[in-house]
């Protein structure tokens, strides 16, 4: 139309925008008014006409634009997949609630919610089937195209139908049982494989995780095999096999190594000094002493030859368990009252953790908390004296366990009790002079009540009688000096 | 003041010890009894005497703390008691059981027979007045008179205490040890002693369930302990034929003798003789922890074997239990002459004793308190007390008891001029010096540097003993009570 040449087509123009315009204004105002219809009858009438309309076009549409018709099927599908997905119309949002209130009473609102779930069901209808009524009423069963049993094409969004399904049972059964043979062989393969692995393992003592790794990597890989050959019979398949698979990955584990016993030479030197003084202090030198009188041997005929043997055997062996006896008892006394290292260390933080794994050695070194010695013990120098530790905690409650006020260390309080005050310790005359009182008065003088110059001789106290309001600044001097 | 007064009064005191002396060539051990008992005064040689009870097994015998009452148990359940140096017989019995141990209890109105199964306490005339189930199989048993406590070894390791003044059991101790055969107690602090057949004797409590004391005496089986009366000394002798001398207090071995026969029994006179059995010879030894013994003070051949030997309190006398019955020999300087007339009167009338018996009561010791060291009540709980003054000073933030340290303030001139700062430093250094024993010089010798003296002075009054350095004329104690002049050293 461009260019305009002259005043006709100018005026043409001109009519066609002012008709565009009105058809659009006219149109615009229709739309509003219909929006504001709020009348049910007229929106159910409406949507039925609309319905029926949408069918004629789309069965046109099939028959002449595939293409068009394919996209209102698109539509559908996503419209029923939203549904799916949503539940929207499933009587369970605000509005269908407070109509569920009054549907006990209502007619209209028990109506309304049971359209509500008629659209729901509509809506997540199969579309097989409604394609099946749509499409292939008349074909018949047996000969059932591919495509039926396939997944719609384009629904890319179901990966779990992108197999083949199964065919008849009948024919499958066979071929299951062959599937199952064959895995179960892979499967005992992949067991022997283990067991000569696990006996390597134990051969040899260290084991690393990389070679465990390696080795269950291809264990893995067999079990993945058969499980996916098996995989294609999700409902044929043996839930003990798959647990047996499941066992088989996981039983190959590293061993613990058994722990080599530390040498004890270093114990038997220690002894050896100890066990010496103790046997020195046992087999000191014995004055023998000269005894005049013989005892009267015990007139027994059997017991002399008896003596002799059995007598000196024991005499001669008696002595040897006994001193490593006593040895034993006092280290065990030492080392139960030793206070035993603690262990801290929490397997994992920083390294694997996990069942039948021990920490690093470094890593349990730097967590032993090492408790401080404990005092030495009072039968350190006495070898063959084994001295209890344990505090006379009954004979604490009647001991004195703070100072009294004069006394600054406990020894001055010690001594001041040490020397008994009694009469079965000290003669009469003792106890009277320890326990005279601090004064003596004589039975029937006259005692005179106390004057105030003898209160104040000793004590350098404020004298108050002698403070007049003209010479305060001189008792303050005094206060002064006096202090 | 007190130890002053009991030296003076000790020259007030009536008796005197016995001895015995042999001529010059004559070894007193060859003496026989009957040449002491006839040289000897009528009444004390009434004190050497025979009884020939043949028929009821070996004797066991026990003295009662005044020395006056002699009780005899049999083997076979002979019992008798009786009045040994008037020859009164109190009472005789036979329980118709075998017999194990007899002891009496804290008057001679009362004794325990530890008969085959169970514990019997009899009366004096022979009536049974208790049967104690709970201490079964009793071989041994020792009465602490101070506790009223009366101590059983059993034959299943049970040490157990009976309290005869309340009737019940104080305490049940499981040794852990075996067969309880020998058994003795300390007089000073009354721990019980125990020997054992791998050669260790254990002292026990009865507030602790664990020995307090565990010594090895003897390669083999200990065959007999005795404790002296001031618990300084414990005497033990073993299947090694070994006579061992040991200091209770340090745990050392004092002195060892070999015997060539062993000795089967022990027992320590309140003066310090041990009488040792073997067979049927009993030797008396002489102040054997002091110096080497050689050969024993006095010997005698009873008529059986010997099966348990004791010495009567305050008399020269020694009682043997035998096979045939009960031997009592005359052994000079063996009792304590004087008695203390308030604790255990030999010649106290009935009326007295009663007395006695009451206010022993009164002052009966609970068994807690038996530990090692009897002094320990008088001592301050050291573990408490720490704790208590760690808590005092978390608490306060502070210590209390800490000296409060000294800063010095700087004046320009005065007491605290540079002068005089440096000159009490000086002071102060020199007194270090003067504390010291040694000094190195620089070239490597020793030379003493002179000490100044340290006066220990104490104090009548409160018994506080003051350490001093300086000299000078007096100082007061702490107590205000006391003047110290340098007549008060210690």
């Amino acid at each position: 139309m461009w260019p305009l040449r002259n005043l006709l087509e100018v005026k043409i123009r001109r009519a066609e925008l002012q008709k565009a315009r009105a058809l659009q204004t006219y149109y615009e105002a229709k739309a509003r008014r219909e929006r504001k219809i709020k009348s049910k009858k007229y929106h159910r009438v409406l949507n039925k006409a609309k319905r029926k309309e949408f069918l004629k076009r789309f069965e046109e549409m099939v028959k002449n634009d595939p293409a068009a018709a394919l996209e209102e099927i698109n539509k559908m599908e996503l419209a029923r997949m939203q549904e799916r997905m949503s539940l929207k119309h499933q009587n369970s949002g605000k509005w269908a609630k407070s109509k569920a209130i009054m549907a006990k009473y209502d007619e209209s609102a028990r109506k309304a919610m049971q359209q509500q779930l008629e659209v729901n069901k509509d809506l997540t209808q199969k579309l097989s089937i409604a394609l099946n009524d749509d499409n292939e009423e008349t074909e018949t069963p047996e000969n059932l195209p591919d495509f039926v049993n396939e997944a719609p094409l384009g629904t890319d969004s179901n990966p779990w139908m992108k197999g083949k399904l199964s065919e008849e049972p009948a024919e499958t059964k066979g071929e299951t049982h062959n599937l199952n043979l064959t895995a179960e062989l892979t499967e005992t393969a992949a067991n022997v494989e283990e067991e000569e692995s696990d006996v390597e393992e134990t051969e040899e003592e260290s084991l690393q995780m990389s070679e465990v790794c390696a080795k269950a990597a291809p264990v893995e890989e067999s079990a993945d095999a058969s499980l996916q050959l098996v995989e294609g019979q999700t409902d044929q398949m043996q839930p003990l096999e798959f647990m047996e698979l499941l066992n088989q990955v996981e039983s190959v584990q590293p061993d613990q190594t058994p722990v080599e016993p530390r040498p004890s030479s270093d114990q038997a030197q220690k002894k050896q000094p100890k066990g010496i003084t103790l046997k020195d202090t046992l087999t000191k030198d014995a004055n023998p002493i000269l005894v005049p009188l013989a005892p009267t041997a015990v007139a027994a005929e059997d017991s002399d030859e008896t003596l002799t043997q059995t007598g000196l055997i024991q005499e001669a062996f008696a002595g040897d368990d006994v001193i490593s006896e006593f040895m034993k008892d006092k280290k065990n006394q030492e080392d139960a009252d030793k206070p035993s290292v603690v262990d801290m260390t929490l397997p994992g933080w920083g390294e694997w953790g996990g069942a039948g794994l021990k920490p690093s050695r470094s890593k349990r070194r730097r967590f032993r908390v090492k408790t401080a010695p404990p005092p030495p013990r009072k039968d350190e120098k006495l070898p063959g004296v084994i001295l209890s530790e344990k505090r006379n905690s009954s004979l604490s409650l009647h001991q004195v366990n703070t100072l009294p006020f004069p006394f600054t260390s406990h020894t001055q309080f010690e001594s001041t009790l040490r020397s008994p005050l009694g009469r079965t310790w000290n003669t009469e005359r003792a106890v009277k002079k320890l326990t005279k009182p601090k004064v003596i008065t004589q039975l029937g003088t006259i005692i005179e009540p106390m004057t105030r110059e003898e209160l104040m001789k000793d004590k350098k106290t404020i004298n108050l009688l002698t403070i007049t309001p003209h010479s305060k600044h001189l008792n303050k001097k005094k206060k002064s000096q006096v202090f | 003041m007190a130890q002053k007064q009991a030296a003076r009064f000790d020259l007030l005191l009536p008796e005197e010890a016995g001895f015995l002396e042999g001529d010059e060539n004559e070894d007193t051990c060859t003496i026989s009894q009957q040449d002491i008992a006839d040289a000897v005064d009528i009444t004390s040689g009434t004190k050497y005497f025979d009884l020939n009870l043949s028929q009821f097994g070996p004797y066991q015998l026990d003295y009662s703390k005044t020395g006056r009452h002699l009780l005899l148990g049999g083997r076979r359940g002979h019992v008798a008691c009786v009045d040994w140096q008037s020859k009164q017989l109190m009472c005789e019995i036979n329980v118709m059981e075998s017999i194990r141990d007899v002891r009496w209890l804290h008057t001679e109105t009362m004794f325990a027979v530890a008969q085959k199964k169970w514990l019997f306490i009899y009366d004096s005339n022979g009536i049974e007045l208790h049967c104690i189930r709970k201490f079964n199989d009793v071989l041994r048993m020792q009465f602490l008179p101070y506790h009223f406590l009366l101590a059983t070894a059993s034959m299943t390791g049970f040490l157990q205490y009976l309290d005869v003044s309340v009737g019940k059991e104080v305490a049940a101790i499981c040794t852990k040890k075996g067969r309880l055969d020998v058994m003795c107690q300390n007089p000073s602090n009354a721990v019980i002693h125990l020997g054992h057949s791998n050669g260790t004797v254990t002292l026990w409590s009865p507030s602790q369930k664990e020995p307090l004391v565990k010594m090895l005496c003897h390669h083999g089986g200990v065959r007999s302990v005795a404790v002296d009366k001031t618990g300084t000394y414990m005497v033990t002798s073993g299947m090694d034929k070994k006579l061992k001398v040991f200091d209770v207090r340090t745990f050392q071995n004092l002195n060892s003798y070999f015997l060539p026969a062993g000795a089967s029994c022990l027992s320590l006179s309140q003066r310090g003789l041990l009488a040792a059995a073997t067979g049927d010879v009993v030797q008396v030894y002489r102040d054997v922890w002091s110096s080497p013994v050689r050969k024993p003070y006095m010997a005698h051949r009873a008529q059986a074997a010997a099966c348990e030997l004791r010495f009567c309190p305050f008399e020269d006398v020694l009682g043997i239990g035998h096979g045939q019955g009960f031997t009592s020999i005359l052994v000079p300087g063996a009792g304590e002459p004087n008695f203390d007339g308030l604790d255990s009167n030999p010649y106290r009338s009935a009326k007295q004793r009663q007395e006695w018996e009451v206010k022993a009561l009164l002052e009966k010791i609970q068994p807690e308190l038996i530990s090692l060291d009897p002094t320990q009540l008088g001592k301050v709980d050291l573990g408490t007390f720490q704790q208590k003054h760690q808590d005092r000073v978390q608490a306060l933030g502070f210590d209390p008891l800490a000296k409060e340290k000294f800063v010095p303030r700087h004046k320009k001139k005065g007491r605290s001029s540079a002068g005089n700062v440096d000159r009490r430093k000086r002071q102060v250094a020199n007194i270090d010096q003067r504390l010291k024993f040694l000094t190195v010089a620089g070239n490597g010798t020793k030379k003493e540097v002179k000490q100044q003296p340290q006066l220990h002075l104490l104090c009548d009054a409160c018994f506080l003993v003051l350490v001093k350095y300086y000299t000078y004329t007096h100082t007061h104690c702490w107590c205000k009570q006391r003047t110290l002049t340098r007549d008060k050293v210690f």
